[in-house]
């Protein structure tokens, strides 16, 4: 069985390339070349490496692993070693027991890629190596053909697939014992700090960041009023990038406004604490606090997709400022953009209000030939907001709300960006909305006297078709942004087909993290007690064990019961023939049962010396037994049988 | 190639035979498999089947805890299916390994006593209704336990065993299956008071010879030469345990009857005695030259007597007595 034993080496392959898992290149190599060498050894059918060879490779390949991971990526690391060792392992396995050893512990390793990603694909291709892994385990027998083994595997698995479904059901969950370190994943995302001429690079990408479900459609009406989602709020400006506000992480208390409706978002693993909510938000989740802002943050990092429900806040108006907090949203740094500094505090004086000096602002966007683009020029320049503002006046929304900012806090306004969503694809079947990184966005907060913080979105004057819908559903950009995505199916959407198909695997995907993946306590026990009604729901545990060993009790008896061969039709008719004699002859060879049957029932002699030749015919000689023989034999045992009753 | 383990699980170690083995909880189990699994034939069914997770299957379990435990604490459902998905695999081979055992027919058809070189042999015949998968053969006397890939509806298995000179009561056999994926250990034994012997491989050397030959010429033992130039003195009816060299094959192939050649003056004629106190050697060459003795005797046609210490078995020939002889000298 030396081909399933190349194949466990190309599972860890896999594993180790699949783009969900990031083992760094060095590790990625140190396993090619360790799956090439197994390889090389199969085909030259040599078998078993020397064990001091074997150690030798183990401790580079710990340091090459370590250097390779890092040792901070405590999760990753753990990992990368455990696939390290299996495939030592494979290569130094000569026996039976060695092997049956790499199979059991496969099915921690394999498993272990659900640490990393739990989606519907990668869930697929661990089942399916599981599958194969179960196969060669069948297989460690000598001559056990392939097809048997298959065969066998699939439906053994498939029963206890459906017997384990069970079990996750109605097995009351358990709370974590511990705190895990968790993974370290690459995701792109928002990031803390935001250079405002780097959010475009999210606009390749075509993740998905979180899916919303709205039950009430009036908060959201579709259409006509835009959906920001606020996740970070960025307040200190050092020249090139816009940190994250200190109070971010800093729990708050707000009121919820009960009269609008909760929704739930089922945020997509980001690597980072900090969560999506319309406007000002509170959340009743576990582990979810809200901050000074509005905005929601998770106590630890997302490294799995993370369920939550959102209430919409009371907003508790500021009215007025102290001094310091005015300091500290207006500072800039002095020296950065002299011209628009200048700009600013022109306007400044050609305004009495607030009011104007925006409406000045969006006059001079407006008037002044700006673009909104995906792929807007780069810039070495210290004075890039001046350079954006004066020269080459295109850019994304990135840049109107940076500028817009500086503009702002320039003249004395205390402004504040923010970093989010804008938009949604929404999907009528299903009734939820889909949030990806291409959508990501950023505006801008300003503060004004006795009424407060406003919004403000400077990229509404340059593309005002941006706000409504997804920026996948934005017209004028859809070239560039096709362009930009590359190989993917939002590029293609044009097609009706394909745009269909990824609908569709949207939508599956929605349904595998909704009731597959966050089908969590607060889940389970809304579904057993709407089964089981409130005093039923304690006993589904016993209750699950119980069917399923009604079940498997049944599949027991049954099996059973089909145990036995089915014997050919006339042997069966042979049988019922001398049941009929009066002597026990189940034992003497049919020609001498005949002879003793033919003394017996004298009467019926010539059909039975017929019935024998049809029976020696056919297991002597190979002919068939066919209706017309069949039919004889029935008439025989019949008339045999009437003829006794009387 | 194969599961070592297999005898190692429960209380049913590898303790040797029954009889000799030590500690009261094994003998407890050995005196229960004695009472339960005596005979020479067994059907594997619900009270002689035994299933136990076995040690992979053990490990199996162990995984899935981990699994589970890493479920737990990462709240990941998937890692959980996984654990309760390894879990009720496991279940459910447990089904399919004692219905793969069940209902199958073990039956001692025969034992095989031969020289230890031979080697002696044990012959099983095995029946399934349905077929049965990856059985091994276990005994304590071999070195090796016999696998059985699968056996379709029937099929007679070898068990040749590797014996030091002697009579072995054959004792347990032990019926073990890993069948799905080697997670459980389905088992059941056959327990059989019959012997087999390890005949003394006969050792050929001059001295012997010259003494089969003195015999031979021996006053007290009158010879005539070789059967091969007497004339053929009548045919008899073919008995089993007669020489085969002898049947007239000839008369076989015209009228189908088997009929042994009788020779004149042959019968009663020549008698051998063989004792152990006058050979040479230590007690095995003895018995090895012995054993030549024996078997050139019974070449040759020749009545033989064996004197073994005490023992003493009377002249006689034929096959039977040949046995007859050649079990006393392993049994010496």
């Amino acid at each position: 069985m030396i081909s399933n034993q190349f194949v466990i080496t190309l599972s860890y392959l896999l594993i180790t390339l699949v783009p969900v898992t990031s083992f760094g290149v060095a590790f990625n190599v140190l396993m090619l070349l360790l799956a090439i060498w197994h390889g090389i050894l199969v085909i030259k059918k040599n078998n078993g490496v020397r064990n001091s060879l074997i150690n030798l490779i183990a401790i580079t390949g710990m340091v090459i692993t370590g250097l390779s991971v890092g040792i901070q990526n405590t999760v990753e690391l753990f990992v990368a070693l455990m696939l390290l060792a299996c495939q030592l392992k494979v290569l130094q396995a000569t026996t039976t027991k060695q092997w049956q050893q790499i199979y059991v512990l496969n099915f921690f390793t394999l498993s272990s890629v659900f640490l990393f990603s739990q989606s519907l694909y990668i869930a697929l291709m661990v089942l399916m190596l599981l599958g194969v892994n179960l196969v060669a385990m069948l297989q460690v027998q000598p001559k056990t053909s392939l097809a048997f083994a298959s065969k066998f595997t699939l439906t053994k698995v498939l029963i206890s697939m459906a017997l384990s479904i069970l079990l996750l059901i109605f097995m009351p969950k358990i709370p974590s014992f511990w705190q895990m370190p968790g993974p370290t994943l690459a995701k792109t995302g928002l990031s803390e700090n935001v250079d405002p001429f780097d959010i475009v690079n999210l606009a390749k990408s075509d993740e998905l960041a979180f899916r919303a479900i709205l039950n009430d459609r009036t908060q959201a009406p579709m259409g006509n009023k835009p959906l920001y989602w606020r996740a970070i709020i960025h307040d200190k400006f050092d020249g090139t990038q816009w940190r994250m506000s200190n109070l971010q992480n800093v729990s708050s208390n707000l009121t919820a406004n009960l009269q609008l409706a909760p929704y739930k978002i089922i945020a997509e693993a980001s690597n980072l604490p900090w969560l999506y909510a319309l406007e000002h938000a509170v959340s009743p989740t576990k582990l979810v606090n809200n901050n000074y802002f509005g905005t929601l943050y998770r106590t630890d990092k997302i490294t799995s997709t993370f369920e939550y429900q959102v209430q919409a806040a009371n907003i508790r108006q500021q009215t007025s400022m102290p001094a310091r907090q005015y300091r500290f949203n207006t500072t800039l740094p002095e020296q950065l953009n002299p011209k628009a500094q200048a700009l600013a505090k022109q306007w400044d004086l050609d305004s009495a209000n607030t009011n104007e000096f925006i409406e000045l602002m969006r006059r001079y966007f407006s008037s002044q030939g700006f673009r909104y683009t995906l792929t807007p020029n780069t810039s070495e320049s210290k004075h890039k907001i001046d350079e954006f503002l004066f020269d080459y006046k295109n850019g994304f929304c990135g840049h109107y709300a940076s500028s817009a900012a500086i503009l702002l806090r320039s003249a004395g306004i205390p402004a504040r960006l923010v970093s989010g969503y804008l938009g949604a694809e929404y999907n009528k079947q299903q009734g939820y909305f889909s949030v990806y990184q291409y959508d990501a966005h950023a505006w801008v907060e300003y503060f004004v006297p006795n009424e407060g913080w406003k919004t403000l979105d400077p990229t509404a004057w340059i593309s005002p078709q941006r706000l409504l819908g997804s920026l996948s559903e934005h017209q004028t950009l859809a070239d560039e942004f096709q362009d930009n995505l590359g190989l993917s199916l939002v590029a293609w959407s044009n097609f009706t087909a394909i745009n269909w198909l990824r609908l569709h695997l949207e939508q599956l995907d929605y349904q595998w993290t909704r009731w597959v993946l966050n089908f969590d306590q607060e889940k389970q026990t809304s579904l057993l007690q709407s089964l089981l009604g409130t005093k039923g729901k304690q006993w589904a545990g016993a209750l699950v064990i119980f069917v399923i060993s009604a079940i498997l009790l049944l599949l027991f008896f049954y099996l059973q019961r089909h145990q036995q061969v089915k014997e050919p039709l006339v042997v069966k008719r042979y049988r019922q023939l001398i049941e009929l004699s009066d002597k026990d002859l189940s034992a003497a060879p049919p020609k001498r049962a005949i002879d003793e049957l033919t003394q017996q029932f004298s009467s019926h002699h010539e059909m039975l010396l017929q019935f024998y030749a049809d029976f020696a015919a056919d297991r002597y000689q190979g002919k068939s037994f066919g209706k017309n023989q069949n039919k004889h034999a029935k008439n025989l045992i019949n008339s045999i049988k009437t003829k006794a009753k009387r | 190639m194969s599961f070592t383990r297999a005898s190692n699980i429960g209380y049913f170690a590898r303790s040797g035979d029954p009889a000799l083995s030590e500690g009261y909880v094994s003998g407890f189990f050995s005196r229960v498999i004695r009472n339960k699994h005596e005979g020479e034939c067994i059907t594997f069914k619900h009270n002689t089947i035994y299933v136990l997770p076995s040690f992979t299957g053990f490990g199996f379990i162990a995984v899935s805890a981990l699994n589970f435990v890493l479920g737990i604490n990462y709240q990941n459902n998937l890692l959980l299916g996984v654990a309760y998905l390894m879990i009720m695999l496991l279940v459910v081979s447990i089904i399919y390994g004692y219905l793969n055992m069940n209902g199958t027919h073990v039956k001692l058809v025969a034992i095989k006593s031969a020289h230890c070189s031979v080697p002696p042999t044990v012959i099983f015949e095995l029946s399934t209704k349905a077929s049965l998968q990856q059985l091994s053969i276990e005994h304590n006397l071999l070195k090796q336990q016999i696998s059985v890939p699968s056996v379709q509806t029937r099929e007679h298995i070898n068990v040749p065993f590797e014996l030091p000179r002697g009579k072995h009561v054959l004792g347990r056999f032990k019926f073990v299956s890993h069948f799905p994926f080697g997670l459980v250990s389905v088992w059941s034994y056959l327990y059989c008071r019959k012997s087999i012997y390890a005949y003394p491989d006969p050792l050929v050397d001059s001295a012997q010879r010259q003494m089969f030959e003195s015999h031979k010429k021996d006053d007290q033992f009158t010879h005539s030469s070789t059967h091969l130039s007497d004339e053929l003195k009548q045919l008899t009816p073919y008995q089993s345990g007669m020489n085969m060299h002898r049947i007239s094959w000839r008369h076989f192939a015209k009228t189908q009857q088997l009929l042994i050649k009788d020779y004149e003056g042959e019968t009663g004629a020549q008698t051998l005695g063989f004792d152990f106190d006058h050979l040479q050697g230590n007690v095995e060459e003895r018995l090895a030259k012995l054993c030549y003795l024996v078997l050139q005797a019974d070449q040759h046609n020749l009545s033989y007597a064996l004197k073994l210490g005490p023992r003493l078995i009377a002249a006689a020939q034929g096959e039977q007595h040949k046995v007859k002889c050649l079990e006393a000298l392993s049994d010496f």
